[in-house]
């Protein structure tokens, strides 16, 4: 062999590279944003939270592109608390006091800004609260009824409350007849939807089998946008969602399976804006948010709202 | 190499050279060996170390409790055993004989190098685009719905070619003069496979299903979207939780929904999670290579 | 390896259950008085054999056919243009005004993801392969096969969740970037999940380089390094570069570990501290989204088809490659 393998040059080849790219990134001209960018985490786009945030936030313009988004809510979270110029939302549900911190909001500059609280998402003075609801094809019957009931009681809603919602007032909750739910046929129920409400949803699926132990719920997240989805093909049961069906979609669950979807609302949240703990930033108006997050958005830099880089 | 020294057998500098090369290129060579086994161990270690505070069997045999954020992991193990089990016992038989096929009646023509050709692609296809085969071909196509079945037979799809090629391999190491010798007696095809070359090879062929054991336990992408779900509640320690047309939970599903959905949980459990996950990956894994290297010190051709 | 069959040992177990009844002392009498239910039986094991063995061409008929199903009707629907799919950077799949469908910067993020994947495993992959081949005794040979199985058949979400945890925090420690998960975490992650599939195949490769070689080089006065510069790297070039062909495969099909190591942004990547998304995880977080027969459903398995069309092409080459050295 006289010639030098060509494997032999590529083998150089990619030996210069590992070099080069170490030394890049070593000298630290990967890019990656400096202390004043804002890092903006976002959630993917079957999310009813994303859909949610696009309508009353944006005004129905669309994200910029570049965003982290997550997967789950608590992955929002979870990449906020380790990153100090990160803002991000999320449901209320999955605030971790002592790393991240929820924003107060202000509807627009000068207004006070509102505390994401239970009362302020009740008397609807927190500028993005949104009601969780839950959808069933046509009029709930036979054990998704009960287990609707059941989550509509005083039981069910202080799930609501202990998985960091907001249940629905007293006199809103359903009476729930125990006993005569407890027997029956094995049945399953499948739950799919929102990922705001997984953990409710969750909750009350592992409570709902001590009160009806014939009735196995399966849940699933995913988004509530699959919920929906799953609903229109007649999937499934029941659908979580954190944003109200569209008109279209209603149109079709009808045309597909003959009935009507019916929404309950099961519970109250507000969507919060979390940032990192140390991020001196006090309160944000939602003009500024959708400078942040919009399409044509400017908002790149902590200092342009006037907030010194975390 | 041009000699160029008249005395033979003394060390010059070019050999002096040479020789310094050699042993950089193997330390050089050895450092890069090291470099994949360090980190495997010093992964697995820090698993441990972080998932100590809850590896205990009661975390195997509980169920997950107070919004999955304490309790165990029961009904994901079990669930990842009713998708193994099926999985494989859909793909082994196929793929055993397709194997079989391959190995003993196949000519070598173009209609076969296709198909040898299909089998690698198959190994090649990306776990996520069987979840889509998956979920139109069964669950949509076959209305199957979402389902353990759906998600077993789109598993069973994915470890199809590794099994078959495992079998391939065991099946030709058995020698052809034993086909030969029994071909002479007078047997048929068949008859010679079933007598002589499956009982020669089935150590092997069982190592290669044994191997699939832990990919299709650890798969996450094909089952999501076929019949894995967030939560399922069943009694603790029930070992027959499921039915065939129920979807369940999975160990890997559950790591990447704890890990990445549910708040709040105790920070060893996503740990223990994948400890147990990777356990017993590794454990059917050496089991296996065990049963391999034992059978090949007995083989006695 | 495999020594050559000595001629002569019997099978190791009886081929018969029972001995021969009288009259089989005749070979053709006894074909001749084989029960019918026993050769139509064979027959049909036969026949299930021969289904088999095509099974796989119709599995990958029918995953082509089926993920084109759902994606076709998108390409004659009008509205959507394959060009702007293709080399259009921006990804609005669910927007209320103007829906846009461009996958250029997911394919951006899958391939500098797997890059960089490939710039750290591939030197890492193949001198391991060499070290286990021609360096190290039979000893350490077999432990340092079993490691190297062992970390193959670690599952993905297991590294997808080393490279959330583990790996992210270290990246932020070192190299400053303000977000763990990016380009180098997943290039780290895929490079540890693909270096087992190149030292196999690089190490058969490099098994498969006749001894006669190797015993040539040697006589001539060669060292291991030499030997292995001059000898064994051209000669077992094909295998090598299959050996990375398979690599890139796994890296571009890979999605649970990207999933949740690259950090899920859609843009196109200026440097290895970017987030970025693959076309992987892209299907994986949003398929199912938009009911069935949207458009943004399709356009998903459209990506699937890419996908799949990707990987194809890389498994073809390779295997070609490896053919090519069967030949010689």
């Amino acid at each position: 062999m006289t010639t030098t393998p060509y494997l032999h040059r590529i083998l150089r080849l990619t030996g210069t590279t590992a070099v080069l790219a170490t030394a890049l990134c070593l000298s630290g001209c990967g890019r990656g944003e400096g202390k004043d960018e804002i890092i903006r985490v976002s959630r993917q786009s079957s999310s009813g939270t994303y859909e949610f945030f696009r309508e009353h936030v944006l005004n129905k313009k669309d994200f910029k592109l570049g965003s982290r988004d997550m997967n789950g809510s608590k992955e929002v979270v979870e990449l906020i608390a380790n990153t100090p110029g990160a803002i991000g939302y999320s449901g209320m549900g999955y605030h971790e006091p002592g790393r991240v911190k929820m924003l107060p909001v202000a509807l627009k500059a000068g207004a006070p800004p509102v505390e994401p609280t239970v009362v302020n998402t009740l008397n609807k003075s927190y500028p993005i609260a949104r009601s969780l609801l839950i959808y069933t094809l046509g009029e709930p019957e036979g054990e998704v009824k009960r287990y609707i009931d059941w989550t509509l009681s005083d039981a069910g809603q202080k799930i609501v409350e202990t998985s960091g919602y907001v249940p629905l007032q007293p006199n809103e909750h359903r009476k729930f007849d125990a006993p005569a739910a407890s027997t029956g046929p094995k049945v399953t129920l499948q739950v799919k939807g929102s990922d705001t409400m997984v953990n409710v949803a969750q909750a009350w699926a592992e409570a709902y089998k001590k009160v009806a132990p014939h009735v196995d719920v399966e849940v699933s997240g995913g988004g509530s946008g699959q919920g929906i989805a799953a609903l229109i093909k007649g999937t499934i049961h029941i659908c979580n969602a954190s944003r109200n069906m569209k008109a279209g979609e209603i149109e079709q669950a009808k045309k597909n399976t003959g009935k009507t979807p019916k929404e309950i609302v099961v519970g109250y949240d507000a969507l919060a804006i979390y940032v990192h703990k140390d991020n001196p930033i006090q309160s944000i108006t939602l003009e500024q948010l959708a400078g942040i997050f919009a399409e044509d958005g400017t908002l790149t830099k902590w200092s342009q709202l006037a907030a010194p880089a975390p | 190499m041009k000699p160029d020294t008249p005395a033979l057998f003394t060390e010059t500098a070019l050999v002096r050279r040479k020789y310094r090369q050699e042993t950089v290129a193997k330390w050089v060579f050895f450092v890069m060996a090291a470099a994949m086994i360090i980190p495997l161990l010093l992964i697995v270690g820090y698993l441990m170390v972080k998932a100590a505070p809850s590896l205990t069997l009661g975390f195997l045999l509980d169920v997950p409790v107070r919004g999955m954020t304490e309790g165990g992991i029961w009904p994901a193990f079990v669930g990842t055993i009713y998708l193994v089990f099926i999985s494989l016992a859909i793909s082994a038989p196929i793929g055993i004989l397709a194997a079989v096929y391959l190995n003993e009646y196949a000519r070598d023509n173009w209609f076969n190098r296709v198909i040898n050709l299909a089998v690698i692609n198959l190994a090649g296809v990306p776990s996520i685009v069987h979840a889509l085969f998956g979920l139109g071909a069964f669950v949509y196509a076959a209305r199957f719905g979402y389902s353990i079945l759906s998600a077993s037979l789109t598993l069973a799809i994915m470890t199809l070619p590794v099994i078959v090629a495992s079998t391939r391999e065991a099946l030709a190491s058995v020698p052809r003069s034993f086909r030969e010798a029994c071909w002479n007696v007078g047997a048929t095809r068949w008859q010679t496979i079933r007598a002589v070359v499956l009982p020669n090879s089935i150590s092997g062929i069982l190592t290669g299903v044994i191997l699939q054991v832990s990919r299709a336990a650890g798969e996450t992408a094909p089952i999501m979207f076929t019949g894995a779900v967030f939560y399922k509640a069943i009694e603790k320690g029930d070992l027959f939780a499921y039915g065939l047309h129920e979807q369940c939970m999975a160990l890997s599903m559950h790591l990447y929904t704890i890990s990445t959905q549910v708040p709040g949980v105790k920070e060893s459990i996503p740990y223990a999670t994948a400890v147990v996950l990777l356990g017993s990956v590794l454990l059917v894994n050496a089991a296996a290579i065990a049963l391999r290297v034992y059978m090949r010190s007995r083989t006695k051709w | 390896m495999s020594a050559r069959p000595k001629p002569g040992p019997a099978p190791a177990r009886p081929q018969e259950p029972s001995p021969p009844a009288p009259e089989a002392y005749s070979f053709a009498v006894r074909s001749a008085r084989r029960p019918a239910w026993s050769v139509w039986g064979e027959r049909a094991l036969e026949g299930a054999i021969y289904l088999c063995g095509i099974s796989a061409i119709i599995f990958v008929l029918s995953i082509f056919f089926f993920v084109f199903k759902e994606a076709a009707p998108v390409l004659v629907g009008g509205e959507f243009s394959l060009t702007e799919f293709l080399f259009s950077p921006e990804w609005y799949p669910t927007s209320e005004e103007n829906k846009r469908y461009g996958v250029l910067a997911m394919l951006a993020g899958t391939f500098s993801v797997t890059a960089l994947a490939m710039v750290l495993a591939v030197p890492f992959g193949l001198g391991a392969a060499i070290y286990i081949s021609e360096f190290c005794g039979s000893k350490l040979k077999e432990t340092l096969k079993i490691v190297i199985e062992l970390l193959a058949a670690i599952p993905s979400v297991v590294w997808g969740f080393v490279g959330l945890t583990v790996m992210s925090k270290l990246i932020v420690t070192y190299t400053g970037a303000p977000v763990g998960v990016n380009i180098l975490n997943g290039g780290l992650i895929l490079a540890l999940m693909s270096v087992p599939i190149i030292v196999s195949i690089g190490e058969d490769s490099l098994k498969a380089v006749p001894d006669s070689y190797r015993e040539a080089g040697v006589a001539l006065g060669a060292t291991k390094w030499q030997l292995v510069r001059r000898v064994l790297l051209p000669a077992a070039k094909n295998g090598l570069l299959a050996a990375v062909l398979l690599g890139v495969g796994r890296g571009v099909g890979e999605t649970m570990a990207v999933l949740m190591a690259t950090g899920h942004a859609v843009q196109i990547p200026h440097g290895i501290l970017d987030s970025v998304r693959t076309l992987t995880a892209n299907i994986a977080a949003e398929l199912g989204e938009a009911p069935a027969g949207s458009d943004h459903y399709r356009v998903l398995f459209l990506t699937g088809v890419l996908l799949f069309s990707l990987t194809f092409v890389v498994n073809l080459g390779a295997d070609l490659v490896v053919r090519g050295i069967r030949k010689k």
